[in-house]
């Protein structure tokens, strides 16, 4: 794991460098909401992930990107991709959101935090690590995210396979989308890599 | 302590004046440490010009020899003149005692572990004008310690809470209890020198108490430990902080 430069931000006083959206997520279809250590240990110090996007058919691939130290992100979110033409992957700290399973001036409602940003409505956005690759008559597609808003999991012609389940990586619970189309195509996402301190 | 015959010589001399008191010790000493009969002369026209009936303030120390007052750290300063008296630390000294506080000027500050603001080095004597802001300065007019939680109610903690249970501890600190992310208005105190306690790792560490140092130890420019009260006084609100990308209940100063 890489050693990342000791450091202290005051930011928004919430324990990140802005003000946090507050989301009532309570019609939402998936969430796994964060602790607040959780929230900004992802946040801060993810450097990387244990990610494949592999087209076959395209013979491309990619890597995951690396996000630059925690110390730059005092002046707010970090986000990577790596990608071929047919293959991508994405590593982003972009949004934090407190979710709310209700009306959100009700603190009693609160549920905990959310990595991502968005609607929550469309995977590759709102997931925190996202692998893409396409092949001939198809592709391949795998998100880590806190929330999802539609339930379109099952299986159709036009897109495929559709699942969610939920997984740690890291320690940190996600809600894993996954989507399978025809063959010639992968992508997957196994783990997380963390910076360290001396 | 001076003898007897000390004391009746002294007192014969200041029988004769102060000037001639003056001019005789000036005389003597001056055979003390030169023989040089010119400076025996100097010393006594210095003493001529100085001292008047009314004394210089060497005339006086040596009146109280004669009386019998003059004991290291105890000048009578009573009518004392061209010098100035013994520190209250000094007298403190001469009677084997150290840091009592009653009569010093912290009068008017509201905790003795807290120095008065604009104290002069070396004079506990002098009066400040407005040392109610003790804990060091930057008290914001504050005899005390006034937390805005989270929830924006506010809390206040008097100067002489702060250090009412401390038994001259290293460390001393009012100790704010975590619970669900924020504090939970407990206040505490304790000796324990880590500002934050936590339990478990990143990223599901889980921090249960802040403690904001009240007195703290340290090395002086002598090389030895000592410990002493921080800038304490003031306003502080409730904050998360990150370190290191893990978050920490904090209080941070407001003025």
């Amino acid at each position: 794991m890489p050693t990342a430069t000791e450091f202290t931000a005051l930011g928004a006083g919430n324990g990140f460098p802005f003000c946090l959206a507050k989301v009532d997520v309570s019609d939402y279809a998936f969430k796994e909401p964060l602790t607040l250590s959780q929230a900004t240990s992802y946040f801060w110090n993810i450097e990387s992930a244990s990610a494949t996007a592999i087209s076959s058919d395209f013979g491309e691939s990619s890597t995951p990107p690396t996000l630059s130290e925690p110390l730059e992100r005092v002046c707010g979110s970090k986000s990577e991709i790596n990608s071929s033409s047919r293959t991508s992957i994405k590593v982003s700290t972009s949004g934090v959101i407190l979710m709310y399973d209700g009306i959100v001036t009700n603190e009693e409602n609160f549920m905990g935090y959310g990595i991502g940003s968005g609607s929550g409505n469309i995977s590759s956005i709102h997931s925190a690590v996202f692998a893409r690759a396409e092949s001939f008559f198809g592709l391949s597609e795998v998100g880590i995210m806190s929330f999802q808003r539609i339930d379109n999991s099952g299986t159709s012609g036009l897109f495929g396979t559709i699942a969610y389940s939920t997984v740690t990586l890291g320690g940190v619970p996600f809600v894993k989308y996954t989507r399978q189309q025809g063959t010639g195509s992968s992508a997957d996402i196994t783990g997380l890599d963390f910076y360290t301190y001396p | 302590m001076p003898t007897q015959a000390e004391i009746d010589t002294a007192a014969a001399k200041a029988k004769q004046g102060g000037g001639q008191a003056a001019i005789d010790t000036a005389a003597a000493k001056a055979k003390q440490n030169n023989n040089n009969q010119a400076a025996i002369d100097t010393a006594a026209a210095k003493a001529k010009q100085n001292g008047g009936d009314g004394g210089t303030a060497a005339d006086f120390a040596d009146r109280e020899a004669a009386a019998g007052l003059y004991l290291a750290g105890n000048h009578t300063i009573s009518a004392g003149r061209g010098g100035s008296g013994p520190s209250f630390a000094e007298r403190e000294a001469a009677n084997g005692l150290t840091n009592t506080t009653s009569g010093r000027v912290a009068l008017r500050a509201t905790n003795p572990y807290f120095p008065p603001v604009g104290t002069p080095l070396g004079n506990d004597e002098f009066v400040a004008t407005n040392n109610v802001g003790g804990g060091g300065g930057g008290g914001g007019g504050l005899a005390g310690i006034e937390i805005i939680w989270a929830d924006q109610t506010i809390e206040f903690i008097e100067a002489a809470d702060l250090t009412d249970t401390y038994n001259d501890e290293a460390y001393w600190s009012l100790v704010l209890t975590v619970s669900s992310g924020s504090f939970d208005k407990t206040l505490a105190y304790d000796s324990t020198a880590d500002i934050f306690t936590t339990t478990g790792t990143a990223p599901n560490e889980v921090q249960t108490k802040y403690r904001l140092r009240l007195i703290t130890q340290y090395t002086n420019g002598d090389g030895d430990t000592v410990s002493s009260g921080i800038s304490a006084y003031g306003q502080y609100r409730e904050v998360t902080l990150c370190i290191n990308g893990s978050p920490r209940q904090s209080l941070i100063k407001v003025t």
